[in-house]
């Protein structure tokens, strides 16, 4: 267990990099929102995929990218602007592998849950069938008593 | 403070991005984790519901990645004293305070900036006191500019 002193400069040091992080996260919201209404304003029916492209992850990805970018190109030697450069960067990478995990392994989950399903429904109706069986024999053996 | 190039930046920024991924992923596996405890105890007191639907919110998530930060972060030395274990806690630690915080700036541009841009217009206007200030100043000068006259 560390010290309470020993937390509590963790707990400094991690909040400025969150700080980072949501000013990078709200410039990436910002300019999604910017460049989707500049898309909508376009009459024209590729900027309906462009727009989808850019409201999906991959397109946050980019977007993060870009932002980088063009922090990157600025001619301006503040730590801070360095620090938000790299935090875009970051999150660009870390959303474009999130975003293809996710579409990896939801289809592996659908595969292995319906399968689980399907074991389940045939077990169900094998115990059925037994148990249908088992109350077919009895009411004959009892039909059979009653008629003697 | 000499600038980075693009290409150094973007190797550090692919592993900080690995363990991004995994406290992303370990953060979503956890906090569903925690819903199915909840709701395997199946309480039906209401207090019990509304923590059960906090956890199943972006907040909740900010928690939990927080708690799990916190917790390795405390571990033992042979435990936390591992570089991969205090870089991420630290990543834990600092996700659950941006979640949290994004979360929060949503909210507010969400819900609370038209409550209060209502709140604003429903405000009388304040028209008639600035008609008394302006009649006010007009009256004063005109009255100065009279004294004046009279003097000359």
């Amino acid at each position: 267990m560390k010290s309470l002193d020993q937390n509590k400069d963790f707990l400094i040091h991690c909040a400025k990099t969150a700080g980072y992080r949501v000013v990078a996260e709200q410039i990436t919201l910002a300019t999604r929102a910017g460049i989707v209404a500049a898309l909508l304003s376009i009459d024209s029916k590729y900027t309906e995929n462009a727009e989808k492209i850019i409201s999906s992850a991959f397109g946050k990805a980019l977007v993060q990218f870009g932002v980088s970018m063009v922090l990157h190109q600025l001619p301006v030697d503040n730590p801070h602007v360095q620090a938000l450069t790299y935090e875009c960067l970051v999150s660009s990478i870390a959303t474009g592998e999130g975003a293809v995990l996710n579409t990896a392994f939801s289809g592996v989950q659908d595969f292995v849950k319906n399968k689980i399903l399907s074991i389940k429904d045939d077990s169900f109706a094998k115990v059925q069938e037994s148990l249908s069986e088992s109350v077919e024999e009895e009411i004959v053996q009892h039909a059979k008593t009653v008629s003697v | 403070m000499s600038k980075k190039s693009m290409i150094e930046m973007g190797k550090k920024a692919a592993i900080d991005a690995q363990y991004r991924v995994v406290t992303e992923q370990i953060g979503k596996v956890g906090q569903q984790g925690i819903m199915r405890l909840v709701q395997a105890g199946n309480f039906s007191s209401d207090q019990m519901k509304q923590i059960e639907k906090f956890l199943g919110s972006d907040l909740g998530l900010a928690l939990v990645k927080f708690s799990a930060g916190l917790a390795i972060h405390n571990m033992p030395e042979e435990i936390s004293g591992d570089a991969r274990a205090a870089r991420l806690a630290e990543e834990f630690t600092t996700d659950g305070m941006a979640l949290a915080a994004n979360t929060a700036i949503g909210s507010l541009v969400g819900e609370i900036l038209p409550l209060l841009s209502g709140a604003i217009d429903s405000l009388p206007t304040p028209a008639p006191a600035a008609r008394i200030a302006e009649t006010t100043a007009s009256d004063i000068v005109s009255e100065s500019s009279d004294k004046v006259k009279g003097r000359v």
